[in-house]
């Protein structure tokens, strides 16, 4: 298990973690979320010794992380880096020696990474031969090859499309699913709350919610009624009081529920203007969630 | 994972990845020391005898040689180290890398093959020139020719020692690896300065130079000049050991701040500065 505890850090007058603490388990695939600036790189470089924190302690399962527990992570950092000379496959087989693996298994795992992320045939190619798309890959196969207890992306999906993102979401769930610990970051919640059950997002430096994203939608004081009509009218909410419009699309109206708010007059003032199709009552998303929590 | 098994694949990469670029500076370098040597033999064949030096014209080539190839070999492979060191931080890579090993193993490595590569160079073509000018019968190389090659292979791995983590720190200072020429500038002027009065003092007297004795003493100065007294013979035993202690130590405490400028340089991006990257150092 990791464990961040406390962990602070200033860069001159900017505080880029303030007190940061979290764990991810064996077998946990933890969104780790929060807007620009949060300090979500910073605890991830922290946790590979590539930044000094000023407070705070990083553990896994119950001991410091020295330079023997990191050849036992993978890390993707945030800006991608490979030897631009090398071939996709020795690069792969650089990294897993560099952790510990012996030539024969770190060229067993790179040939196949480079099958399952679907770069077989590139295998010799140099990695500055190869598409933006397919470095990501090598990169992602770099993190993995030794198999590592635990999985530290930071930002894995930037710049993906949906097809490598799905096999990328796949290759994280039978990582975590062999039980490795598996954290990353990502601005694309819609992709966090397909994948993740447990969440963490931070703000200013600080966890300011977490749990499973279930949870912190049920958590969320506000509710959100989402109204559609047959005809596709949205005008007849103009005439309500005590509710705000969050959007109207495609015919339907979402509407944020504020106080105490009388659902029985809603339902019959969206009869009245025609017949209803849709009539739901709804927690927040995810992506709701997390601007409630870092809006500000 | 012994820390040597880390150097080891380091020092093993370095090799695959530069050994175009080696093979190159070799070619280069064996075909002018080699192709002076055949020169010189074919244009005195018509002549009865040998080409020769008398002893002391053969100290003032020997010694101004062996300043020259000190000067060159110095300044190359802290290029090849500068460069290599501000691609690895500018293509990011070094974040990756520095996730699975500490800065000190990497730059160690780093060193290591440059090195290895650095005196394979100078192995190689003072070899030939030893193996070519003694099958020649047109040409007589000096004596002290032996001797000269020995002194210049202690001298490069000494000065390489003194100056290679110092290019390779300001590698990790720079922004863009196009830019690594000028980061190394301020150090090649150091190296500019050895070298000058080395060459100065190879065609003069040396006896009585207090200026190539003080800087023969002097770390930073002592691999372009102190190779050229030994070459020449006037020296004591007791400046030798006196100048190899000095630069040693000056040697160790330079590594250590490099080290640290190394390290922190090499994960701030962009233009760092000294003090910046020193902050900015782990481990």
């Amino acid at each position: 298990m990791l464990q961040l505890e406390g962990l602070s850090k200033r860069f001159g007058d900017v505080v880029a973690l303030d007190g940061c603490t979290l764990s991810v388990r064996r077998g946990q695939m933890l969104g780790f979320l929060g807007p620009n600036g949060a300090g979500k790189t910073t605890t991830m470089r922290t946790i590979f010794g590539l930044s000094r924190p000023d407070a705070g302690t990083v553990a896994w399962d119950g001991q410091p992380i020295d330079a023997a527990a990191r050849l036992g992570f993978g890390y993707m950092p945030e800006e991608r880096g490979l030897y631009p000379r090398m071939t996709a496959s020795s690069q792969i087989v650089y990294f897993g020696r560099l952790h510990g693996m012996s030539r024969s298994a770190a060229a067993a795992g790179a040939a196949a990474l480079l099958e399952e992320f679907g770069l077989g045939e590139r295998a010799d190619a140099r990695i500055d031969e190869l598409s933006h798309g397919n470095q990501q890959r090598v990169q992602l196969a770099v993190a993995m090859v030794h198999r590592p207890d635990l999985l530290v992306l930071d930002e894995p999906f930037a710049g993906l499309d949906p097809v490598a993102a799905a096999m990328l979401a796949g290759a994280l769930e039978r990582r975590a699913a062999e039980g490795a610990a598996v954290l990353f970051s990502s601005h694309q919640l819609d992709v966090v709350e397909d994948l993740c059950e447990d969440v963490v997002i931070v703000h200013h430096g600080k966890v300011v919610a977490e749990g499973s994203v279930q949870d912190l939608r049920a958590a969320s004081q506000r509710r959100y009624l989402d109204v559609t009509l047959r005809s596709g009218a949205t005008d007849w909410v103009e005439a309500l009081g005590g509710v705000e419009v969050v959007s109207r699309k495609g015919g339907s109206v979402r509407l944020l529920l504020a106080g105490e708010i009388d659902l029985v007059a809603l339902s019959a003032a969206a009869t009245a203007a025609g017949e209803v199709v849709e009539f739901a009552l709804r927690p927040p998303d995810l992506s709701e969630v997390f601007v409630e929590v870092a809006g500000s | 994972m012994r820390w040597w098994q880390t150097v080891g694949l380091v020092v093993q990469r370095e090799l695959t990845a530069r050994r175009k670029a080696a093979l190159i500076v070799t070619g280069v370098l064996v075909i002018v020391a080699v192709g002076l040597v055949v020169l010189v033999a074919a244009v005195n064949s018509g002549n009865g005898r040998p080409a020769s030096l008398d002893p002391a014209e053969a100290d003032e080539v020997l010694g101004t040689m062996g300043v020259i190839i000190m000067f060159m070999a110095i300044l190359m492979t802290g290029q090849v180290l500068l460069i290599g060191v501000a691609e690895e931080k500018n293509s990011r890579v070094a974040e990756v890398v520095l996730g699975a090993m500490r800065p000190r193993l990497l730059l160690f490595g780093k060193v290591i093959a440059i090195g290895l590569i650095g005196l394979f160079e100078v192995l190689l073509t003072g070899g030939l020139v030893l193996v070519v000018g003694g099958r020649l019968d047109t040409i007589e190389l000096p004596a002290a020719t032996g001797g000269a090659v020995a002194i210049v292979v202690l001298w490069f791995l000494l000065g390489f020692g003194f100056y290679a983590t110092v290019y390779a720190a300001a590698g990790s200072l720079v922004a863009r690896h196009q830019n690594a020429a000028n980061a190394a500038g301020p150090i090649n002027i150091v190296v500019m300065i050895g070298y000058f009065i080395g060459v100065i003092s190879s065609s003069g007297e040396a006896a009585g130079n207090q200026l190539l004795k003080v800087a023969s003493l002097t770390p930073p100065l002592a691999p372009t000049t102190m190779p050229l007294r030994m070459i020449q013979g006037d020296v004591q035993v007791w400046e030798i050991a006196a100048s190899i202690t000095l630069l040693v130590l000056a040697a160790y405490g330079l590594i250590l701040v490099a080290e640290r400028v190394y390290s922190g340089g090499l994960l701030s991006s962009g233009k760092t500065r000294i003090r910046e990257a020193f902050r900015n150092a782990v481990r």
